[in-house]
């Protein structure tokens, strides 16, 4: 059979799954913006830099700013499997809130802590947070700030889970993870306020503006009695706006 | 390989933004940037021509705007008054057609930036009667039947203000980039570009005072970044140090423009027990 020759020769869509799995999750990504985003793949674009990668896919994707957020939140999950468990408890954040300075390693001591895998991460990081009661600064187990252990912020772990706080030392591949756009959602209650401000709208429609359009058949008419003489009329558009 | 734009001198550019500009000059599609008033929307296609060293059409878009103005205006009126007098030769209706920002950036001979300003301000059909010109990037001079095809396609920038909702057909077709609110360290930048002469302690404080008041909930207003750095201005030419700003707020009429707000913050000011 010819399949395997087929396939050669039509490459594989890279990453048809994140494209359904943001449709699941309600954003309206259609296949001619998917097509956009696969051309400038195969451009070149973004060539092995998941920050560009990550730009370049939510300038092309998506195409209003209340997605955003769900975008990050699809991006994370699909590409680095960091999405924090759901009901990070509050005192976790608590701890975090006032950073130690980050303390500088020698290179032999960097290596060691080169050595976890995305998901082992994350399974130990939910381990963790269902031992740790208190807040732990410095060290290098617990959740916390300024120490080296992969979870928390403002340390210096390589490949660490950031929770909250900003990135010190480098960037963090979770950086869709910070869930930036939240506010941006259009999944929400409309409140009075913004009930009454539409209604205000409302009430202030209409007629607007200056006459601006020439009335052919009226300066026909203006002229004639003029005789002849020209008389422009004009009169207001017919549409609004 | 392809111009890249990474920002100039004057304009700071987030990771992002640069992507989606640089996307858009790839596919030759329009850029539509969306984002909070003042946060630098027009000011991009001026940095992008600039750092391109291209030319640059503008085509402000108000509330009667229509889509065919951009490509170009037919001068009627015009064309009877010279009528009455016979000094031209009104069998030429070429002279009576003016190209607008869009229409001469596609007869331009070199490729050009457009900006076709808050495209949001104009009738909720205005984009989609656009549909087929930035696509095809032609138009047709119907009065006079000439056909106009861009010799280089131009990078078109649309920014809009979200007063309304953009029709799906024409955001299919565009690059999308919404410039979220600078977080302090990106403003501290933006500020630094603006006011170079300015001490470091001067403007850390203004930038602390400027996110403590974008953060009261009460505010219909918030302030902007264009007018953090007119503030910046005025307390520089009022000569005031950064202990000036721990217990008072000088110039707030640069900050908040609203009598609410003016309110809101006098509120504020007595609770803390300011001056």
């Amino acid at each position: 059979m010819t399949a395997p020759a087929a396939a050669a020769a039509r490459p594989e869509p890279l990453f048809l799954d994140f494209f359904y799995l943001l449709r699941v999750n309600g954003v309206p990504v259609s296949t001619r913006e998917w097509l956009m985003f696969v051309e400038c793949l195969a451009m070149g674009l973004a060539a092995a830099d998941l920050h560009r990668f990550y730009a370049l896919a939510r300038a092309t994707l998506i195409k209003s700013e209340r997605h955003y957020d769900i975008f990050d939140r699809v991006f994370a999950h699909f590409f680095a499997g960091a999405e924090a468990p759901a009901g990070l408890a509050d005192a976790v954040e608590k701890w975090l809130e006032q950073p130690l300075p980050v303390p500088q390693l020698s290179p032999e001591e960097l290596a060691m802590l080169e050595r976890h895998d995305p998901e082992e991460l994350r399974r130990m990081f939910e381990e963790r947070l269902k031992e740790q009661d208190e807040r732990h600064d410095g060290g290098n187990k617990w959740i916390g700030t300024g120490g080296t252990s992969p979870f928390g912020h403002s340390g210096q772990n390589p490949q660490g889970i950031r929770v909250g706080g900003s990135g010190g030392g480098r960037l963090a591949i979770q950086i869709a993870s910070q869930r930036r756009f939240r506010e941006y959602r259009s999944d929400l209650t409309l409140d009075v306020r913004q009930l009454s401000v539409a209604l205000r709208r409302l009430r202030r429609l209409g007629r607007d503006g200056r006459a601006t359009e020439v009335d052919i058949d009226g300066t026909i008419d203006a002229t004639a009695k003029n005789a002849g003489d020209l008389d422009v009329r004009l009169h207001p558009r017919g549409k609004t706006a | 390989m392809f111009a890249q734009f990474t920002g100039t001198d004057r304009y700071i550019a987030s990771l992002e933004l640069q992507e989606a500009v640089n996307v858009a000059l790839a596919l030759q599609r329009p850029l539509l940037i969306k984002g909070e008033p003042g946060t630098g929307k027009t000011l991009l296609a001026e940095a992008v021509a600039e750092a391109l060293g291209r030319p640059m059409f503008t085509w402000h878009v108000k509330s009667t705007s229509k889509a065919q103005e951009g490509l170009y205006v037919y001068d009627a009126v015009q064309r009877l008054h010279d009528s009455r007098f016979g000094d031209k030769d009104v069998g030429d209706i070429r002279q009576y057609i003016r190209f607008g920002g869009l229409g001469q950036a596609f007869l331009h001979p070199a490729p050009a930036v457009v900006l076709i300003d808050e495209v949001d301000k104009a009738d909720l059909e205005f984009p989609n009667d656009l549909l087929h010109e930035l696509d095809q990037m032609s138009f047709e001079v119907i009065e006079t039947g000439d056909q106009h095809t861009a010799r280089h396609r131009p990078l078109v920038i649309i920014t809009s203000n979200n007063e309304k909702e953009l029709p799906d057909a024409f955001l299919r077709r565009c690059i999308f980039h919404f410039i979220a609110f600078p977080e302090r360290d990106l403003m501290g930048r933006i500020v630094r570009v603006h006011h170079p002469q300015v001490r470091q302690t001067l403007i850390d404080e203004a930038i602390a005072r400027f996110y403590w008041l974008r953060g009261l909930p009460e505010l219909r207003k918030k302030p902007s970044t264009s007018e953090l750095i007119d503030w910046i201005a005025a307390l520089v030419r009022g000569g005031l140090d950064p202990e000036d700003l721990t217990d008072r707020v000088p110039f707030l009429g640069s900050l908040l423009k609203k009598e609410q707000d003016l309110e809101a913050f006098d509120r504020h000011r007595k609770r803390k027990g300011w001056t």
